[in-house]
């Protein structure tokens, strides 16, 4: 049966090639907008790498730092500031950074090591930095300012980066590049959250605010006591303008920051899908009506099937049978187009796993939609009266 | 015309299921044509306040070029004083800040807002209309005075019902005072985003003046559009003139006035100066443009297809009684322009109610999306167009079968 | 074989009421060659429908190799239709998208047997009318008389005990209406198939067994 059913439809594949062409777009935009749905909500529930409750950010302005110059003329005074927001008894712990999460900033590195290229996300941070995101160290220590001391540049690494670069071997020790020195490994950090890469592979490096180590960071990052009330903010702030009347100060709970990066990094998602969800129900209409006229056109036919001794039943099946081969032929050119997308470095965006779920979940909405557009025409199909039609002549 | 006109609906009237099902789909195609306009035109048409800006041109940033390493940042205030506030022969240039979120305390409560610094010449560039109030003038910017213009959403926030003209607000530990209220503007209006602008002369420390590259951008309001290239080039030679800091780094800066399409092309792609990024953004959009309109497309021409092929015997008998080729194409060409002309009128007013929708969702903060007289230009035209396309082909292919296979049923 | 009692046929349309078929009564042995006959509009093609099970009367008894036919359900009369009935239309019905081959099996698909069986059926239902060079040309490459052929080789693959035929050769010059007849006489001869035909033609009705001729809707002579 599902021979002489391919048979009807490849004869008549002429006719039948618009409609195959716009099942092969649809499954198109759906495998698209479902590919990136699922790794948007696969990447949104891995652990983050640190904690962003009662985290504040302060902005400080005014006193940008001379990046070419081997000290930053304003480190005393950010050195100060930061002194000062650690006085306060509602701050757990403070710090600098120069690449903060939930943050426009960010900081790529492509470096060699041991013959191979690699890269990294890194941010350039003060000693309190661990203990304000509640970060966790597996191996080796964060810095400490003891670290001050030291001949070579110290570097903590997540672990992604660990297991890239040593393997099983123990990477406290082991030199990077240059002078550069790993003494700790935390667990995965993601810079921008939920909406990171599964894995950053990121970097940290120790920035000193009492000895010359070319320009520091201009933004604080303090953790508050739980139940701190909001008016701290304007006490923060009026503390660092009498210390340095000339820095602009801005404080911004990162809680709040979270919410607005997210949402600009989801919304485009969002829309798409909706924009998809039209088109698809577009398609499906114009299925349907395209399958009605089919089957209308096909009285004859029908009617001859049922009198050579078809039940209602059988030409039901007979309709849905060649939507879902029609739908096959458009799936399988699909699925060969999509298929190439490896090749052309997909896997870089998306995860293997993710790419093959999409597809398939793609390819099952494509069938289900198909064949629930041929459901009326089907039942259509069922109800010709044999002697009606043909009796048409 | 008129019986063409007769007959076409009469036609349609007789097969009304199959009818309405191409109508449904007719219209929900349009729609979905209808909405994309009005986005695209409200992202694009220019308009308060930025309804000069077919006569600007922008600098958003500026890359300092190494052997070994690019950094590209916003110009700093100092380029844009020095090198385009003396460009000859313009009406205007103005300096403005980046965007930033900022917290603004009233009465011990917070509210979040967009903050720009600008000068005064910034308001004649743009033309915001003032609900109430006035822009900062030239003096104002030059003593430093602590004024704020703030928008329409920003004075509900902070003031309620109150009027907001003299009231006053603490923004970086400093009152500023209400001087104007402008209408809220839609994220798509990169120049004239904000909630609240203040004189960049009331900043805390005046390192900004000094510096090359910082966080601003410049917008040079031309006299007419034929002075653009000549201003492009005389800044493009101003550029090779401005002197680098770091010589042992950087060997050369590259920064140049775009239009506003050029400034965001160059924008959206990571190399910010090494191609003609404006092309490429074209190049990108017509390929979506079509992409996105080839499912529509094809949607209609496979229900008129087989609303056409469907009638075949009909098509035989006329043929019989000597209907040229010509005129079957030109009947069903008119019938399906009829209907799609009806599937129009619906997909206007079930577009109108999406973009209601979409206002009210506040989809792109601000954007008002709007059926304008435009807009529906755009989308009558796109369905008379869609209707002859999409029926064309069909009528054609249906009409060169012989009268024969017609009246027996429609061969392949 | 047939067997109609007090047959009535009614249309109703929203407005007429047609009688179609009135008091009918017919009786068909096993092998027996049956003609019918009358002026267009007379009702035979009705009549043949209800024969071949495509409609049911409005009133009266209609069995089928002893079966009774009356209320039988969806199913059970398309069994009936697959396994004891073979029809052959004026206009031929071959399905133009599909070769000659494809066309006779499809009565056979709706049978539960293999693919290797439908295709050792239908060519030799084909070889019966002479067509076995052309198993793999389309109807549109055939002439008026070969597809009629088709369409007999087709109705005839499943071995029914009836064949019921419109109009055979009414599409078709004296030639090759000869060439049908002589199939179908060959059929009824050497098979021991039943046969009920409607025709216009006196002449090939004359050869047959039996004629029966309807006036309005009633049997006359």
């Amino acid at each position: 049966m599902i021979r002489h059913l391919l048979k009807l439809v490849w004869h008549r594949k002429r006719t039948n090639a618009l409609l195959i062409a716009e099942i092969f777009a649809s499954f198109i935009i759906v495998f698209v907008v479902v590919t990136m749905a699922l790794s948007l909500l696969l990447r949104w529930h891995q652990p983050l790498g640190f904690d962003y409750h009662d985290v504040w950010t302060v902005r400080l302005s005014g006193i940008e730092p001379d990046f070419e110059a081997a000290d930053d003329a304003h480190r005393p005074v950010v050195e100060q500031l930061l002194r000062e927001v650690r006085s306060f008894p509602q701050v757990v712990d403070a710090a600098m950074s120069a690449t903060p999460p939930y943050g426009n900033a960010t900081w790529d590195s492509i470096r060699d090591f041991e013959g191979r290229t690699v890269r990294l996300t890194c941010d350039s941070v003060t000693d309190g930095f661990a203990n304000v995101m509640r970060m966790r160290v597996l191996r080796g220590r964060w810095f400490t300012p003891a670290d001050d001391a030291l001949s070579y540049q110290p570097m903590v690494i997540d672990a992604d980066v660990a297991r890239e670069l040593f393997g099983d071997r123990d990477p406290i020790g082991q030199k990077f590049d240059k002078d550069e020195r790993i003494i700790g490994v935390v667990a995965p950090y993601r810079k921008n959250g939920e909406v990171s890469a599964t894995a950053e592979h990121f970097a940290f490096y120790r920035k000193s605010l009492t000895k010359p180590n070319g320009p520091v960071p201009r933004m604080i990052i303090l953790r508050v006591r739980p139940g701190t009330s909001p008016d701290f903010e304007q006490t923060i702030a009026q503390r660092l303008h009498a210390v340095s009347p000339e820095t602009t100060v801005h404080v911004h709970r990162l809680e709040r920051t979270r919410d607005g990066f997210l949402r600009v990094r989801t919304s485009p998602i969002l829309f798409l899908g909706i924009v998809s969800l039209f088109l698809i129900s577009m398609v499906a209409l114009g299925l349907t009506g395209v399958l009605w006229q089919t089957v209308t056109r096909r009285t004859r036919e029908i009617g001859l099937r049922r009198a050579v001794g078809a039940s209602g039943t059988n030409v039901r099946a007979q309709i849905l049978g060649e939507v879902a081969l029609l739908t096959t032929l458009a799936l399988l050119l699909g699925t060969i187009i999509v298929a190439q997308l490896p090749l052309l470095g997909a896997f870089r965006l998306v995860q293997p796993a993710v790419f093959v779920s999409g597809m398939a979940a793609a390819l099952a909405t494509i069938y289900a939609i198909t064949l629930l557009c041929g459901a009326y025409p089907s039942w259509l199909a069922s109800t010709v009266e044999p002697a009606e039609a043909l009796r048409y002549e | 015309m008129q019986s063409y006109v007769k007959l076409a609906l009469k036609v349609l009237g007789r097969r009304k299921v199959f009818t309405l099902i191409s109508l449904f789909g007719i219209a929900m195609t349009l729609a979905v044509l209808v909405v994309a306009t009005a986005i695209l035109d409200d992202a694009f048409e220019p308009r308060a306040p930025q309804s000069r800006f077919d006569r600007v041109l922008a600098i958003t940033m500026v890359s300092m070029i190494g052997p070994r390493s690019t950094e590209t940042m916003n110009p700093g205030y100092r380029l844009i004083h020095d090198y385009i506030y003396t460009l000859p022969g313009i009406e205007a240039a103005t300096a403005f800040s980046e965007p930033a979120q900022i917290g603004i305390y009233r009465n011990g409560g917070r509210t979040d807002a967009q903050f720009k610094r600008t000068d005064a010449a910034y308001w004649r560039v743009l033309d915001f209309r003032f609900l109430a109030g006035r822009p900062f003038t030239a003096d104002e910017e030059e003593r430093g005075a602590l004024v704020a213009v703030i928008s329409d959403g920003l004075r509900k926030r902070l003031f309620r019902r109150e009027a907001a003209l003299g009231r006053s607000m603490e923004i970086d530990g400093r009152d500023f005072r209400v001087i104007g209220v402008v209408p809220d503007v839609p994220i798509t209006r990169f120049a004239a985003y904000s909630d609240v602008w203040v004189p960049h002369t009331t900043a805390r420390s005046s390192d900004y003046r000094h510096e090359l590259m910082g966080n601003y951008n410049g917008i040079v309001l031309a006299r007419t559009r034929n002075d653009l290239p000549r201003l492009k080039s005389e800044f493009a030679a101003r550029v090779k003139r401005i002197p680098i800091d770091d010589p042992k780094r950087f060997n050369r800066v590259a920064a140049s006035l775009d239009t506003p399409f050029e400034s965001f092309s160059r924008g959206a792609f990571p190399a910010r100066f090494g191609y003609d990024a404006a092309a490429v953004m074209r190049i990108i959009l017509t390929i979506l443009t079509l992409l996105f309109m080839t499912l529509p497309a094809l949607n209609l021409i496979t229900l008129n297809l087989s609303r056409i092929l469907e009638r075949a015997s009909e098509i035989g008998v006329r043929k019989a009684f000597g209907a040229s080729r010509g005129a079957l194409v030109m009947q069903f060409v008119f019938e399906n322009v009829v209907l799609t002309l009806i599937g129009g009128a619906m997909a206007l007013v079930t577009g109108a109610a999406l973009i209601a929708a979409l206002n009210r969702v506040d989809i792109i903060p601000n954007a008002q999306f709007a059926l304008n007289v435009r807009v529906l230009l755009y989308g009558l035209v796109l369905a008379a167009f869609f209707g002859i396309f999409s029926g064309v082909y069909p009528a054609w292919r249906m009409s060169r079968l012989h009268a024969v296979d017609a009246l027996r049923g429609g061969a392949q | 074989m047939i067997r109609l009692e007090s047959i009535d046929k009614v249309y109703r349309t929203e407005r007429v009421e047609t009688l179609a078929l009135q008091n009918i009564n017919l009786d068909v042995t096993d092998g027996e060659f049956v003609s019918i006959m009358g002026p267009s509009g007379c009702g035979k093609s009705t009549l043949l429908n209800l024969i071949g099970l495509l409609d049911a009367p409005s009133s009266g008894r209609l069995t089928l190799d002893g079966a009774p036919i009356n209320g039988a359900g969806d199913k059970s009369l398309a069994r009936l239709r697959n396994e004891k009935l073979g029809f052959v239309f004026q206009s031929f019905h071959l399905v133009p998208d599909l070769t000659v081959l494809d066309n006779v099996e499809i009565p056979l698909l709706y049978r539960s047997i293999s693919g290797a069986e439908r295709k050792k059926l239908a060519l030799a239902a084909i070889e019966a009318v002479g067509l076995s060079s052309r198993v793999h040309h389309f109807p549109t490459q055939l002439s008026g008389g070969q597809q009629q052929r088709v369409a007999i080789a087709r109705a005839i693959a499943g071995k029914p005990r009836i064949l019921l035929a419109d109009e055979p050769t009414g599409n078709l010059d004296s030639q090759m209406g000869e060439e049908i007849m002589t199939i179908l006489h060959d059929l009824n001869r050497n098979a021991g198939t039943t046969v009920v035909m409607v025709t216009h033609d006196e002449r090939f009705a004359q050869r047959t067994d039996r004629i029966v001729r309807l006036f309005d809707g009633r049997q006359v002579a």
